[in-house]
């Protein structure tokens, strides 16, 4: 990859519950995830739209599934996180805990 | 069939192997979402797909775009454009737009998918076409299926010159004694079409339509009571009747006053149909008003009825009385498909001139008294009964009022009051009339202010008689 990609949050909270939910992410399970773990609900529309641009952006990787008989016969659409999207993570983490460094956020709070 | 309706939807803007998923997850959810779920997201996806759509292949979704606005404005604006326009014709035309825009937008998409910008455009073009062939090809089809329609009254028709620029409609009846016609206002010497006939076994019979009616021309003024009534000398002059009995219905009792009263040596006498009212004098109307509100009156035509002059011609034959066809062609204007439209009228700056010199004319109203011999014929009612059948000078006929009068005394009621109005104020108009005209005389006929239509042969009769009743003079 030519130049490092920057994510942004709802990016991230997307690539983390594809990894949660390792071969059993698509569509409805990434919502399912978001909204168990991270107490986020997310519209269809929107999730599709970040998926596409962050398969554009080479972080994920999707392949149909063969077609199951619930859904009206319909396939699923899987995604996997790619190298390239472990990297961006790790990246944006990184840089997150740096800014962090010092700061008592939590204890802050309570003071 | 609903999953599937909305995956290709969404694979006009996606690939189909997303939609397919997307459609998939979409019903996998809805399981236990429900319906109202499912389409809110189906919706909100679709938007989705659109705005990403919209930034990675403009052109295509532009023809997409256009494509699904043609389909669902076409056939609304098609069906609204036919309703006003073509009234008979709705269906056929809601199908023809329908089709044509549908046409269009399943070409658009299906090819903007796989030939691109080019091949959408041509499409465009054919369906744009194909809803243009609806707007205009199918008004000349109804154009040419509607039959010619000829005036079936046996007259000449001419025009007169009466002032620089101004001509008069002539129409000319017959030979013998002259009797020349004058028409209401807004109204052409064709309402006289059926009625000359049973006039020219006896008389040459010549009526004209005043300037600014359809048919003469649109003068930018002359609505003096003087001036319309050398109009008519213009043209008795012009045609050449020595000596006419002038017949007037309605405002055409203006034009006889000044005619009686100054030009008495050309007149043989005048017959006012319903047109000799004492019109300075509206003392009475507001007490007559109040009743008047409170009685029933006969419903107008409805859309059946206007589907064309024979079927208007049906509805007021049961109301009072039918005028020509020729009349109402003229009153009326006629639509592509035959229908009868709205009124004719000349235009804004023309009407209004016209409006503002006869309430000139009005006020005060002090025409000079006439001196030729004139037959006045009112139409009064003679019971209350009669107002209802046969109508009076200010409604028209309403037979079925009759029997709902019997089983509700309160209208009962009203009508007799309405009744006895009515008659008081036509029995003041007579009594001016009598004061008015030296040599006058009054006839009442139970009709309605039409009387040449509710009336005719009466009308005739009252005519014959009092022209028998007139001095030979040399």
């Amino acid at each position: 990859m030519a130049a490092p990609v920057n994510l942004g949050e709802f990016e991230q909270l997307i690539l983390l519950a594809i990894l949660r939910l390792r071969d059993d992410a698509y569509g409805v399970t990434i919502r399912a995830e978001l909204a168990d773990r991270a107490g986020r609900t997310v519209a269809p529309g929107a999730l599709y739209t970040a998926l596409d641009r962050l398969e554009t952006k080479g972080l994920i990787a999707s392949r149909m599934s063969d077609p199951t008989p619930q859904r009206g016969g319909r396939a699923k659409r899987h995604v996997t996180v790619t190298a390239a999207g472990r990297e961006a993570l790790t990246r944006a983490r990184t840089a997150y805990e740096r800014l962090l460094d010092g700061l008592d956020l939590l204890g802050g709070a309570h003071a | 069939m609903r999953d599937r309706l909305i995956e290709q939807l969404f694979s006009l803007l996606t690939s189909a192997d997303r939609a397919e998923a997307i459609a998939g997850d979409l019903a996998e959810e809805r399981e236990h979402r429900g319906w109202a779920w499912f389409w809110l997201h189906a919706l909100g996806v679709t938007l989705e797909l659109w705005r990403r759509a919209v930034m990675c292949a403009p052109l295509r979704v532009l023809a997409l775009t256009v494509a699904a606005c043609a389909l669902l404005i076409a056939p609304v604006f098609g069906g609204a454009v036919a309703a006003f326009l073509f009234p008979q014709m709705i269906a056929a035309w809601w199908l023809l737009g329908s089709a044509g825009a549908l046409f269009t937008a399943i070409s658009l998409a299906a090819v903007a998918r796989r030939l691109g910008f080019a091949a959408s455009a041509t499409l465009a073009i054919v369906g744009v076409l194909l809803v243009l062939a609806c707007l205009i090809v199918m008004p000349a089809v109804a154009a040419a299926q509607q039959a010619e329609w000829k005036d079936p009254s046996p007259h000449k028709t001419s025009l007169v010159t009466v002032e620089d620029g101004v001509q008069l409609e002539v129409l000319d009846w017959g030979s013998g004694p002259a009797v020349v016609l004058l028409a209401g206002l807004g109204a052409t010497a064709h309402q006289y079409d059926d009625l000359a006939p049973a006039l020219t076994a006896r008389y040459r019979v010549v009526g004209l339509t005043r300037r600014d009616h359809r048919g003469s021309s649109a003068a930018p003024g002359g609505y003096g009571f003087a001036r319309l009534a050398d109009d008519v000398l213009r043209i008795i002059d012009a045609v050449g009747v020595n000596n006419p009995i002038v017949i007037g219905h309605s405002f055409a009792g203006e034009e006889m006053h000044v005619l009686g009263a100054r030009h008495s040596a050309k007149i043989r006498g005048l017959v006012y149909i319903d047109a000799a009212f004492d019109r300075g004098d509206d003392a009475d109307s507001e007490a007559y008003g109040a009743v008047a509100r409170t009685v029933p009156v006969a419903p107008g035509p409805q859309p059946g009825d206007l589907a064309s002059f024979t079927a208007l011609r049906v509805y007021l034959e049961k109301h009072g009385g039918a005028w020509p066809e020729a009349y109402m062609r003229t009153r009326f204007r006629t639509n592509p498909d035959g229908s009868v439209g709205g009124l004719w009228s000349p235009d804004v700056s023309i009407r209004q001139a016209m409006t503002k010199e006869i309430q000139a004319a009005y006020k005060p109203y002090n025409p000079e008294r006439i001196r030729v011999p004139a037959l006045a014929i009112y139409a009064v009612p003679k019971s209350a009964d009669d107002l209802m059948r046969r109508g009076s000078s200010d409604r028209s006929a309403f037979p079925e009022l009759v029997a709902r009068a019997a089983d509700d005394p309160a209208i009962r009621e009203r009508v007799e009051k309405l009744y006895l109005l009515t008659r008081d104020r036509v029995q003041k108009h007579e009594r001016w009339f009598e004061a008015f005209a030296e040599r006058g005389r009054v006839v009442e006929l139970s009709g309605t202010h039409d009387l040449i239509i509710s009336n005719p042969s009466e009308v005739v009769q009252q005519i014959e008689a009092f022209v028998s009743s007139l001095p030979e003079r040399p």
